[in-house]
């Protein structure tokens, strides 16, 4: 265990201004995955995700010292990254070669033993299923996604929304999943392509 | 807690799962989260970026050009003495870039990487530079001011 996942965000960020290295480690473990999980949440690439959860290290890195509010890290983190991706898609997507955008296939388990097979199969669905959610869910779901799981005051930065709404359009989105889940299940067939159309973005 | 909600943490959990084989965090990216804190410079001003014309809710000060897809995006970044004006234009599958420097000197003018690498640019009479083809990514301006102290922009992601 990492001594420092512990630490407090104020006190991490206190000690990176001093210089500590292993505390820089330890903010970037503690909220690379989160930054990740918004840009690729709001619809980006897999290389302009790497580009835009970069810049907002680098703008933190310049910040550090005039930063105010420190506990308060993570929400100027998530702020900072939705910017960005939102700036990132207005400019239109690119292919860089070495970060392809990948599809990555849930594994089928390998071994021949059936229920671990339904399981993976079910598994792949679910997911299918995810991505055929409106871009407003998408996004909401992939943030919570992230590891380790993000406060509601950074969901509330990241996706723009109202703390008080997390927790209800949290519900309703599970529901939608749900639902889009069980009927992909009960007819057996591909859910539909991606929809980015049933919802804003915003 | 209700069975709903205990249901709805089970689903996310299992959400979790997938998301970390279907679209794990590249080990690239983490790293570059470490590397970027060896960009940190204590000596140089910062120029903030305070003009985009991509992000018009924060700087409304481009509305006026909002335009089309794949025309240039339009930065300006003010501090340290200097002003910077860059114009970021497609230039094949990479980028060209086209900036204005105020209050900077003349020499002493690169463009840098967050890996260290730095481009020299030649700024004219008329504190105007081009530099083209730049890859994609993020970059910073380092500058000079008039009195000569070292100014760096904002990072932005081209």
């Amino acid at each position: 265990m990492d001594p420092l996942s512990d630490v407090d965000t104020a006190e991490l960020v206190a000690r990176v201004r001093g210089g500590d290295q292993s505390a820089w480690v330890a903010l970037t473990d503690r909220y690379t995955n989160l930054l990740w999980s918004v840009a690729r949440g709001l619809g980006l690439t897999r290389p302009d995700a790497a580009d835009v959860v970069q810049t907002t290290w680098l703008r933190l890195v310049e910040r550090l010292d005039t930063l105010r509010e420190p506990e308060r890290l993570g929400s100027w983190l998530a702020t900072t990254v939705r910017r960005e991706s939102l700036a990132t898609l207005r400019r239109g997507a690119r292919v860089r070669v070495g970060l392809a955008e990948e599809v990555h296939e849930i594994p089928a388990g390998g071994e021949a033993m059936d229920d671990m097979l339904v399981r993976a199969e079910r598994d792949a669905a679910l997911w299918r299923s995810f991505r055929a959610m409106g871009p407003r869910c998408q996004s909401l779901l992939r943030a919570l996604m992230a590891d380790p799981p993000p406060s509601y005051a950074e969901v509330s930065a990241a996706l723009e929304m109202p703390i008080g709404s997390i927790g209800p359009t949290r519900q309703r989105c599970l529901g939608v999943l749900r639902r889009i889940w069980q009927t992909a299940a009960e007819s057996d067939v591909e859910p539909p392509e991606p929809n980015y159309s049933g919802e804003g973005v915003r | 807690m209700n069975a709903v909600d205990l249901e709805d943490d089970a689903l996310l959990g299992r959400l979790s799962r997938l998301a970390f084989e279907a679209d794990p965090l590249p080990e690239e990216v983490l790293a570059a989260a470490r590397a970027a804190f060896e960009t940190r410079d204590l000596d140089g001003r910062l120029a903030r970026l305070i003009g985009d014309s991509l992000d018009v809710e924060e700087y409304g000060v481009y509305e006026a050009v909002r335009s089309e897809p794949g025309a240039a995006r339009l930065l300006s970044f003010a501090g340290g003495g200097v002003q910077v004006d860059l114009e970021v234009a497609p230039s094949g599958a990479q980028v060209a870039l086209i900036g204005q420097v105020t209050g900077a000197a003349p020499a002493g003018c690169a463009l840098e990487r967050p890996g260290g690498a730095a481009l020299p640019l030649a700024v004219d009479d008329l504190g105007r530079f081009l530099a083209d083809p730049v890859e994609r990514g993020p970059i910073r301006l380092r500058l000079r001011s008039a009195a000569g102290s070292p100014v760096l922009t904002a990072w932005v992601a081209v």
